[in-house]
């Protein structure tokens, strides 16, 4: 299935946006034993940061669903009369409906031919 | 078919409110019942739904047993009440219905949908007038219920009050100014009222639905017929009669294209159209 | 200036358990509402109110739909100078008003609910900060990874006096402020609903004051119905 597969690409993604967190702090702490001046991160560390974070965005894009039309007047471009005109407050049931089940009784019979 | 695509179906009906009540009770007997843990929450609004659709095409059997769930899980709800009027009413025992109705609300006045149930009871009974009158006096209250406007609106249809119907349509209007198809069903209301001025109005709001949705075709055709009407009428002002008959040339031209695009150039069943149309012309303008 | 070192312990033992038990008195706190507070009661009239000053909004916004005949009839079910339906519930709100006012104060039943209330929402909180204040003291406990100014001095380290401290260390008790106010858009992620919700509807005092604005309202909503100039606008076919 397809929203699986986002959604291992996004759980890759932040798995790896950890990893990238946890390397930054384990440099710190290097640098900090062995005396040195913190200038800035190495690059792989940013690099790696910055690619996870594009997977995760677009991970999460396709797991969070559909994307909707903006203008309002495009999603009732496909509607009908047919759906528009139900009302399911004011259904009522004695219609054809009842003689074309499958359990359907006619109370009387008419004395026509068969 | 996996259940969930049939999930996905059922939820797209939900959420339009299509009919489609035996399709509806298939796919969950043969598909969702097995799998109806899966659905978590969405369980018991399936159920409601199927409960319904299932009284629509008199399946009793499949009926009572979602109701059985529902109202062994909910107790004492009135949603899961309003399904034994239902219930009642496929049985087609209406007074009994209307009892439950009544005794429903009384117990929880501020709730709508007991008794938009009750003027359903009255409409199937065939009392029009009765239901008309009850729903006049629910939207009394409840003013912004746009189903029951629409509902009114049919009702007034119904009982070939043409004006009043129009009204409704209007209240529905007010609340959805993007939906073609409201400004459809409005102009065709003012249509069959007839006269210079309703004709004039309807060919309007035709209008105004086509630019909304270029694709709706009916309203493409209610824009030919109202102004070709309007050019007729002998109350209409020559300028006036100019542009109606500019109007419903136009709307002519553009069916034909409509029909051309869709049935490929020099189809034989378009000379039959045209000729057709012609007619359509003849009669609204000698009527 | 040198570099504090912070005690990496600290991370686990104060920041993270202080975001966890602010988070569960919030979760107990929506709990403890539903159970105390029942929905809020509302009768027909306050429906009928409500829903006509819904019906007069859209016919604010979208009144250009209608001809001029239909949108005028509407105008005056709402505002005719006698029957209208504002008119009338104005009418009738000024000589309800002062029953209900007066009669407040003597309804036991709404001051019992008056104090439930505040023991819901102003207790618990007040707990917890005592708790902070006196498990973790004055403590730096986290850093911001960006400079501001030193105005954010007083409000970051709440509890910790050093004038030379810079400003982006922030004290244990502000930990605690900025758990307190971000909790409860984390709690309406994780429960779905937030205690806000159901408290302001449910205080007399807000019932009151919700009553009193619809009154309000409705005034403003006429006022804007009378002024409102009618002007059709839909357009002619020709478009192409």
């Amino acid at each position: 299935m397809a929203s699986s597969y986002y959604r291992a690409i996004t759980f890759l993604g932040l798995f790896s946006l950890l990893h990238a967190a946890y390397s930054a702090a384990q440099h710190r702490s290097y640098l900090r034993i062995t005396g040195q001046e913190f200038t800035s991160l190495p690059s792989d560390i940013i690099i790696q940061g910055i690619i996870s974070l594009f997977l995760t965005m677009y991970g999460v894009i396709h797991i969070a669903g559909e994307f909707k039309e903006i203008r309002a007047t495009v999603e009732l471009e496909s509607r009908t009369w047919e759906t528009q005109k139900n009302l399911p407050s004011f259904y009522i049931f004695n219609h054809r409906g009842k003689a074309l089940s499958p359990t359907y009784m006619p109370e009387y019979r008419s004395n026509g031919s068969s | 078919m996996h259940w969930s695509e049939a999930r996905d179906i059922i939820r797209k009906w939900r959420e339009e409110n299509a009919r489609n009540s035996i399709e509806l009770v298939e796919l969950w007997e043969d598909i969702l019942k097995p799998k109806a843990y899966k659905l978590g929450d969405e369980h018991y609004l399936v159920l409601e739904q199927v409960c319904t659709a299932a009284f629509d095409c008199n399946r009793l059997d499949v009926a009572t047993d979602c109701l059985q769930v529902l109202s062994s899980k909910f107790p004492g709800s009135v949603r899961i009440a309003l399904l034994q009027v239902l219930h009642l009413e496929a049985l087609e025992r209406y007074d009994d219905a209307l009892n439950l109705v009544d005794s429903i609300i009384k117990r929880d006045e501020t709730n709508a949908a007991p008794r938009k149930r009750r003027v359903a009871i009255l409409k199937a009974q065939g009392k029009t007038v009765e239901a008309i009158k009850d729903l006049s006096e629910y939207l009394k209250v409840f003013m912004v219920d746009q189903e029951a406007w629409q509902e009114l609106c049919e009702l007034y249809l119904c009982e070939q009050e043409y004006g009043k119907a129009a009204f409704c349509m209007e209240e529905l209007l007010l609340h959805n100014p993007h939906n073609h198809l409201y400004h459809q069903r409005l102009a065709e209301i003012k249509y069959t009222q007839g006269g210079f001025e309703n004709m004039d109005i309807a060919r309007l709001y035709f209008c105004q639905s086509y630019k909304l949705n270029p694709k709706n075709i009916r309203s493409l055709y209610g824009i030919f017929l109202s102004s070709a009407n309007v050019a007729a009428s002998q109350k209409c002002t020559s300028s006036k009669k100019k542009e109606a008959n500019q109007l419903s040339v136009w709307a002519l031209k553009q069916i034909n294209e409509r029909y051309r695009d869709a049935r490929g150039k020099n189809d034989e069943a378009l000379d039959s159209l045209e000729n057709n149309l012609g007619l359509l012309h003849l009669n609204s303008t000698t009527s | 200036m040198t570099e504090l070192l912070l005690d990496s312990n600290i991370r686990i033992f104060v920041n993270f358990s202080m975001a966890l038990t602010i988070f569960l008195i919030r979760i107990l706190r929506v709990y403890m509402i539903k159970l105390f507070f029942q929905e809020e009661f509302i009768d027909l009239r306050n429906i009928q109110c409500i829903q006509a000053l819904q019906r007069a909004e859209a016919l604010l916004n979208n009144g250009h739909v209608l001809i001029r005949r239909s949108f005028i009839s509407r105008k005056l079910f709402f505002c005719h100078e006698s029957r209208g339906f504002f008119t009338i519930y104005e009418a009738k709100n000024t000589k309800n008003e002062e029953e209900s006012m007066s009669s407040f104060f003597k309804d036991l039943g709404a001051l019992a609910e008056y104090c439930r209330n505040n023991l819901v929402s102003v207790v618990p909180p007040i707990l917890a900060g005592t708790w902070v204040h006196f498990t973790f003291g004055d403590l730096i406990c986290t850093k911001i990874p960006f400079f501001i100014t030193q105005q954010f001095k007083a409000i970051l380290q709440a509890g910790v006096d050093v004038r030379d401290l810079d400003a982006y260390w922030v004290s244990s008790s502000s930990w605690y402020f900025i758990n307190h106010f971000s909790s409860s858009s984390i709690s309406r992620i994780f429960l779905g609903c937030d205690e806000n919700d159901h408290i302001e509807p449910s205080s007399p005092r807000a019932v009151a004051a919700l009553f009193k604005e619809t009154k309000e309202k409705v005034l403003s909503m006429r006022e804007n119905l009378e002024i409102y100039k009618h002007k059709w606008s839909l357009l002619n076919g020709f478009e192409d």
